[in-house]
């Protein structure tokens, strides 16, 4: 048991070469076991919730996401409040369960609300259960929380003051406060226990009876202990952790017969989404080129050639420079020489991936509600719940096609002006 | 001198350069100093395009709110819509109106009137 327990530590710590990367290596081994399938976003649910959460932390597609400066100031006190809002009760099952409604026969019902969010100077429209990219939000990290292996924890703990504890004491601190919203009740105890007792390696075996074995060791200055949970909480522990995000800028909150308009914004009204990944965008090539200089070729495609040949530094005689590279220093010239290859070095923007589970809020807020008469004089289709029908719930985000501007199908003809109903 | 070949330097970077325009039409995907020229096309009008882009999006935009605006009787036009909005404090941009009149035109309406009270 010892060795194996060892052996297990050993692999694992090799393998920590960052905080952010443990929950990682440990997720390989986990996507199989506790892969779940893709949740179906109709139905919405505690469970759907969770499912979804659960495959959040395996899905490697990619996200963009940009941080405003703005919604950090937002987010960060966000993201410290997660320990006092459990992932299950951000679900606005009050404010959905008065809304639902079966708009169409399709099998995903989807909650009848939709929101106009801010995030970072670019606005989205936002039912829950979609997915969307957005900017790149730093502090919403994916991997704050650790995953939870069905039979080993490994928890960085240090044993001195240094300044390694002080770098890494927000994401220790993330990381308690995240394994206190998923973790069984005896993991915080223990986490809590070490903590304040970080010299005393022994306390943590004895604070539980429900973990069967602890070792502690000593690698690389940093101290480490593992708990081997029982079989018997493998189940309990089996919701892989995740990242909640509160947006607050919500601009527009509608439902099927009121509109929540916001002068500029709805008052305490939130959307909560999850974090499913930050990536990077897909890779935009960016082509300077000036045609037909005088004392120029058209070499754009030979400065491109030119750097790919890796002759950055000696290049003199094939074929002219660009003016602007010619005289420029030594950092500038190689950005511009990164801009001129193409192919190769592209440029990506960081994006996160969010997913929406959920409106809340706005309830108080004055709403202008769709007069009846006034229903009636317009088309049908007006009210037929396009909005939560109309976006797309893919099953797998890498294979749609992305774009900034993505108009949801199908897209009526707006010039259509005979169809007005009188 | 010796013979010397140049070998596949030359064939290696063109390749790259075929690749790239491997879905042209014709002979833009054929004949390697076409492909050149084409590539050049292509990245440059990306390049210059991806600007483009933002400001066609919003041509579209405010053609589709201009549309869906003169069609309820009780509101104007699109600068009209615009300008109350300012004045309202509303954030709602372009986008976010333009998808609402594709999708849910009521609330396109609401906001136009409760604007204009």
């Amino acid at each position: 048991m010892a060795a194996s327990s060892s052996t297990t530590l050993v692999a694992l710590c090799s393998s920590f070469t960052t905080q952010c990367k443990i929950s990682k290596t440990q997720n390989a081994p986990l996507s199989k076991t506790l892969c779940l399938s893709k949740p179906n976003f109709g139905s919405l649910s505690k469970t759907t919730q969770k499912l979804s959460s659960s495959s959040l932390i395996f899905s490697k597609k990619p996200t963009f996401l940009d941080k405003p400066p703005k919604l950090s100031e937002s987010e960060a006190p966000v993201i410290e409040e997660e320990p006092e809002v459990p992932a299950s009760e951000a679900n606005p099952e009050p404010a959905s369960s008065q809304i639902v409604e079966v708009a169409t026969e399709e099998p995903p019902k989807r909650e009848e609300i939709f929101a106009v969010v801010m995030v970072g100077g670019r606005q989205y429209i936002v039912i829950p259960g979609r997915w969307l990219y957005v900017q790149r939000l730093k502090d919403a990290n994916v991997n704050d929380k650790y995953v939870l292996s069905a039979y080993v924890i490994s928890i960085v703990l240090l044993s001195s003051l240094t300044l390694i504890w002080g770098c890494q004491r927000s994401f220790f601190l993330s990381a308690m406060v995240n394994v206190k919203l998923q973790c069984h009740d005896v993991i915080l105890k223990c986490m809590l226990y070490c903590r304040s007792n970080k010299d005393e390696n022994t306390a943590l075996c004895s604070d539980s009876s429900y973990l069967k074995f602890c070792t502690f060791a000593n690698i690389m200055h940093k101290s480490y202990f593992t708990l081997s949970i029982s079989s018997i909480q493998k189940e309990e522990i089996s919701a892989a952790p995740i990242s909640q995000i509160t947006l607050n800028k919500v601009l527009l909150v509608g439902t099927r017969t009121t509109a929540y308009i916001g002068k500029p914004v709805v008052t305490n009204a939130a959307v909560h989404a999850v974090v499913e990944e930050q990536g990077l965008d897909a890779k935009k090539i960016v082509f300077k080129y000036k045609r037909k200089k005088n004392y120029r070729r058209n070499i754009g495609h030979r400065q491109h050639t030119w750097f790919r040949l890796g002759l950055v530094a000696g290049f003199c005689s094939c074929g002219v420079k660009k003016k602007g590279l010619k005289k420029a220093p030594m950092e500038k010239r190689t950005r511009e020489i990164k801009y001129a290859l193409g192919l190769s070095l592209g440029v990506s923007r960081p994006n996160t991936r969010i997913r929406i589970t959920g409106i809340t809020g706005y309830q108080d807020y004055p709403g202008n509600v769709l007069r009846e008469d006034y229903a009636s004089h317009l088309h049908p289709e007006n009210y037929s719940g396009e909005v939560w029908t109309a976006f797309q719930f893919p099953e797998a985000p890498g294979t749609q096609k992305r774009g900034p501007y993505r108009v949801p199908h199908p897209v009526p003809d707006l010039l259509d002006l005979k169809r007005k109903t009188d | 001198m010796t013979r010397i070949r140049r070998g596949y330097i030359a064939r290696r970077r063109r390749t790259k350069i075929r690749l790239f325009a491997s879905s042209f039409r014709g002979a833009h995907s054929r004949l390697t100093r076409t492909i050149i020229q084409q590539k050049i096309k292509a990245l440059f009008s990306a390049y210059r395009d991806r600007d483009r882009h933002k400001r066609n999006f919003r041509c579209l935009w405010v053609t589709r709110i201009n549309a869906a605006i003169r069609e309820n009787a009780a509101s104007c036009s699109y600068s009209t819509l615009i300008n109350n909005l300012y004045k309202r404090q509303l954030l709602l941009n372009r986008k976010i109106l333009a998808q609402l009149a594709i999708l849910n035109r009521n609330c396109l309406y609401l906001i136009s009137n409760d604007t204009i009270k």
